[in-house]
């Protein structure tokens, strides 16, 4: 096992090296470079004139007109030695600044739409592979196909219509009024928590409908396994049975594929966050794609891509984990 | 002696989407306390499910009917009706593993392959023996030493797939009897296992029987199998009990048609006439020298290691025109590699096929460029037989590439056909993939003849091929070979995974296509007997090489390498009075065997069938048999094969 860690790290960082620089060539695709839009937003209104030169001098002071692959070093440098994200030029602070907090409330949201997913997903999943042409399997079925034929806006609307008329006003945003602006503490985390409820459950909804499918189809194909036969055969009880055998292989699809959730959560985050009206990076990542504003974008991607590969790292493990044949190269 | 087992009046009742189907009608067997009842039977007879009953392993569909009656008496004497208990009832905790052990058919799947052996066999024990960890792990080691897995202390912590197969139903019955039965009901747990592996377990548990006193439910298709081990036996067909009896009294004396049907279509080794040996007739294929070499790329930390396996080597025979040469050996044994070799559908790291044609000249397949072997592909072809892959997918390429001359047929007569396609076109494919003919009603009318021939129904050629049976897919799978009129067909296990009575019709079909059509057949199989059937010669492989090679008659009745003799004592014969005495040979115990060839020349049999180089040395007329040659044996004495 710990050999397996030790590859899967060493690939886990050589795949991070390489995304960073995607993400980078990624920066310098829209035309121009940072210098132009930071001459145009500085002087633009003020009716001095800019002439080539002094975007050039701008240039040159901010170290741009070095050679790709320098810039390249000194970005990730800054990010890996000193959090520097670089500047924002469209809120003329620092990037760190802009994400600020945003970067935690996200991966709260993630994360707890993950475990949410899990959660339900698994355990009912294996329900229904076990009490396969029941009433409840096809209740369960029909629940799916409407999970993912909702759209998450309208389900987000609609939750948050319940929500207000259940649990009183202050439903929509991170936090209640006031620990908006409060410095973090025990009570600021409490608060968060009893919001992070709602998107989590919004985003989840379609993940669950489609995670029970996919637990209750490797199921069935577990249970008629002929290994489960022969365990049931040597006594073993039925509960134990489930879990020791069948199960332990129906959620490797599932875990196989948080890498991909993290980032269908991410995708889907924006809307229901313009709905439920949270405060979060997909949004703001759009807005930086509008601005142009690459060093924004750059960052936000490259923590994403980031979460991603790590997130696909512990699946590996997991996996692993779950099915040693995989570790023994069988 | 009492009974311990007494199912009465047995009928079970599947709900499926085609309505309440009955596997199983009226069925009573009885078995007497140590002894062995082997329930015999064709595939869909119901008797495995049977025995499901009595383990109320049953899947979810299925319900034992009223009056049905499973009298079981359990260890301490109480007597109790299984088919009155549920599936879900304590007791079955402990009848399951603790008073009834089960193993089944498929030592590769019988296990889960995320836990060791050891993890598996320990969950038995603690469930029923009430040890503690350690000593569970000491019994699970014991357990495996007495089933004759050598080193059990580290095999215990070994998962499934680092076993081979018969290792692996080794393991089962340890695991199965760790527990304590004292009945065990064995679910074809031969079928799956190579002849002198089967021999070696059919001995393992007829001494762990005797050792025991263990009685035992021996399910099985094979009939030699249930004459070495059955005392009684109960003929199952079509969810009935057709006959019961001792085993004497059956198979020497059956009452009723279905079971001498039965014994009648089981080919007999020791009763076998082989095809006599063809004379005065040209060579259609000369092989010389053909080897096949694989690459293994086995992934390290930071690099690839590639290994090079030699799968087969010094493969030289010849085929004549309208000759079927057998080619048997143990799974492993390169086979299916030579095979395919000779048709290149894979290539050949060394050596020569030389395929004579009347009027095109030779042609050397093993070096032939594409365009060259597209020429005479047709005329070569294959049936053969694959594990899991999507056969047809295979099928599609290998007859793509493979036209006119030559041919391949399947082994899996269900996975080799692509569901998608009606029976007509898929025996065209040959026809149409190699464009030979392209004129649609030149190409039905040739599709008819072969269909017809194959003693296909014409009016099924419309169908898809779901809706047959195995024999009728295999005789498409036949017909899409021939479809080509090639002069060379591979049959790789083409009637393995089919009972007996359909085996014989497919081998009689062959026969006939052949005096025909004039088609030579290279036959592959494991079961000794279907080849020695059809088989005008034959030769025996061992790890990659032939071990001997001869007349059929001269192979079967008067075998000289001590390899063909262990494989052929290996075979359980359907004659409950025949001694079945298997000889012991396995690679790494092999000895050296000396014997005194033809005029006193000394062979030396190799101890290491693997370095030192074998000469195929001609004993008789026609009959080789691979072996070393001491210094004074003189050259004109030895004649190897070399091309004419």
């Amino acid at each position: 096992m710990l050999r397996f860690t030790a590859e899967r790290l060493v690939g886990m960082a050589i795949t991070m090296l390489l995304v960073s620089m995607m993400v980078f060539l990624i920066m310098e695709i829209p035309p121009g470079d940072y210098a132009d839009r930071y001459a145009f937003r500085k002087y633009s209104g003020t009716g001095v004139n800019v002439t080539e030169a002094d975007v050039q001098a701008i240039r040159q002071e901010l170290g741009l007109d070095k050679p790709m692959l320098l810039r390249y070093f000194d970005w990730i440098g800054g990010i890996v030695l000193r959090w520097d994200f670089g500047q924002a030029f469209a809120f003329e602070t620092s990037v760190t600044k802009v994400i600020g907090d945003k970067v935690w409330l996200t991966a709260g949201i993630l994360f707890a739409t993950l475990i949410l997913t899990y959660l339900i997903s698994i355990p009912v999943g294996i329900y229904a592979a076990v009490r396969r042409g029941s009433a409840i399997d096809y209740g369960l079925t029909i629940f799916s196909y409407l999970g993912l034929a909702l759209p998450n806006f309208l389900l987000a609307l609609v939750m948050l219509y319940f929500a207000n008329r259940w649990f009183g006003a202050d439903i929509g945003g991170l936090f209640s009024a006031q620990y908006q602006d409060a410095p973090w503490s025990a009570a600021k985390v409490w608060d968060m928590l009893k919001h992070l409820w709602l998107p989590a459950v919004v985003l989840a909804w379609s993940a669950v409908a489609y995670q029970i499918q996919t637990v209750r189809a490797t199921m069935s194909d577990e249970l008629n396994k002929l290994s489960v036969t022969a365990a049931r055969a040597r006594g073993v009880p039925e509960r134990k049975l489930l879990i020791k055998y069948p199960a332990r292989l129906a959620i490797n699809p599932v875990v196989s594929t948080i890498g991909f959730d993290v980032n269908r959560i991410f995708s889907e985050l924006p809307i229901v966050a313009v709905v439920l009206g949270l405060t979060e990076l997909g949004e703001l990542l759009l807005k930086a794609y509008l601005d142009l504003d690459m060093n924004v974008a750059g960052a936000i991607l490259l923590m994403l891509t980031f979460a991603i590969v790590f997130m696909n790292f512990l699946s590996d493990l997991l996996l692993a984990w779950l099915d040693p044949r995989i570790k023994l190269g069988a | 002696m009492a009974n311990i087992l007494e199912v009465k009046n047995l009928t079970l009742s599947f709900r499926t989407d085609e309505g309440l189907i009955q596997p199983v009608r009226d069925a009573s067997f009885s078995l007497e306390k140590g002894k062995t009842l082997g329930i015999v039977g064709e595939s869909g007879s119901g008797k495995s499910v049977s025995t499901k009953a009595v383990m109320q392993l049953l899947p979810g569909i299925a319900s034992i009917d009223q009056g049905s009656e499973i009298n079981y008496v359990m260890k301490d004497g109480k007597s109790v009706d299984l088919a009155k208990v549920r599936p879900h009832d304590p007791r079955m905790g402990v009848i399951r593993g603790g008073e009834i052990g089960m193993i089944f058919q498929e030592p590769m799947a019988s296990f889960s392959p995320i836990y060791t052996i050891g993890n598996q066999i320990m969950e038995a024990i603690q469930l029923h023996r009430g040890l503690n960890k350690r000593q569970a792990r000491e019994l699970a080691i014991e357990m495996l030493d007495k089933v004759g897995i050598t080193n059990p202390s580290a095999r215990v912590d070994q998962f499934p797939h680092e076993m081979s197969g018969g290792m692996r139903q080794r393991a089962m019955i340890a695991l199965a009897l760790s527990a304590g039965p004292q009945l065990l009901i064995a679910d074809e747990p031969t079928t799956a296992l190579d002849v002198t592996i089967q021999a070696q377990v059919l001995q393992l548990m007829r001494d762990l029987q005797a050792e025991l006193g263990m009685s035992m439910v021996f399910i099985t298709h094979d009939l030699g199998v249930v004459a070495q081990v059955a005392d009684d036996i109960a003929v199952m067909y079509k969810g009935e009990i057709v006959e019961r009896g001792t085993v004497r009294e059956v198979i020497n004396n059956p009452q009723q048609a279905y079971t001498q049907r039965l014994l009648d279509a089981v080919p007999r080794l020791d009763k076998v006439v082989p095809p006599a040996p063809l004379k005065k007739v040209r060579k259609l294929i000369d092989v010389h020298n053909l080897g096949v070499a694989f690459e293994v790329r086995k992934k390290k930390l930071f690099r690839t290691e590639v290994e090079t396996v030699r799968a087969v080597s010094d493969i030289t025979f010849d085929i004549l025109k309208g000759e079927t040469v057998g080619l048997v050996g143990e799974s492993g044994s390169g086979k299916t590699t030579v095979g395919r070799a000779m048709l290149r559908a894979i290539d050949p790291s060394e050596g020569e096929v030389i395929f004579h044609r009347k009027k095109k000249g030779d042609i050397d397949l093993a070096h032939a460029s594409e365009a060259e072997l597209r020429a005479v592909r047709s005329k070569i072809n294959m049936a053969f037989h694959e594990g899991p892959v999507q056969l047809h997918t295979l099928g599609g390429n290998l007859l793509r590439s493979f036209r006119p001359e030559m041919s391949l047929v399947f082994q899996d007569p269900y996975s080799s056909l692509n569901p998608r396609m009606t029976v007509r076109d898929i025996i065209a494919e040959p026809l149409v993939a190699s464009g030979l003919m392209t004129d649609r009603d030149q190409i039905d009318e040739r599709v008819r003849e072969i269909a017809a021939r194959c003693k296909i129904d014409l009016e099924h050629l419309r169908r898809f091929p779901h809706a047959f049976s195995g024999g009728q897919r295999q005789r498409i799978c036949i017909a899409r070979a021939l479809v080509s009129k090639p002069k060379f067909v591979v049959c790789d296990e083409c009637v393995s995974a089919l009972d007996v009575s359909i085996q014989a019709e497919i081998v009689a079909l062959l026969k006939d296509v052949q005096a025909e059509l004039g088609v030579s057949f290279l036959f592959i199989a494991h079961d000794l007997a279907v080849v020695a059937q059809i088989s005008h010669r034959v030769a025996v492989m061992y790890r990659g090489r032939f071990m001997e090679y001869g007349p059929t008659d001269k192979i079967f009745f008067n075998p000289q390498h001590p390899y063909t003799k262990a494989l052929l004592s290996a075979v359980p014969h359907p004659d409950p009075d025949a001694e079945f005495k298997p000889i012991r040979f396995e690679g790494d115990m092999i000895h050296p065997v000396a014997s005194n060839g033809p005029d006193g020349v000394s062979l030396r049999i190799p101890d290491q069938p693997s370095d030192e180089p074998i000469q195929l040395v001609e004993v008789d007329e026609g009959h080789f048999v691979a072996c070393h040659l001491d210094q004074h044996v003189t050259a004109e004495r030895i004649k190897t094969l070399e091309p004419a």
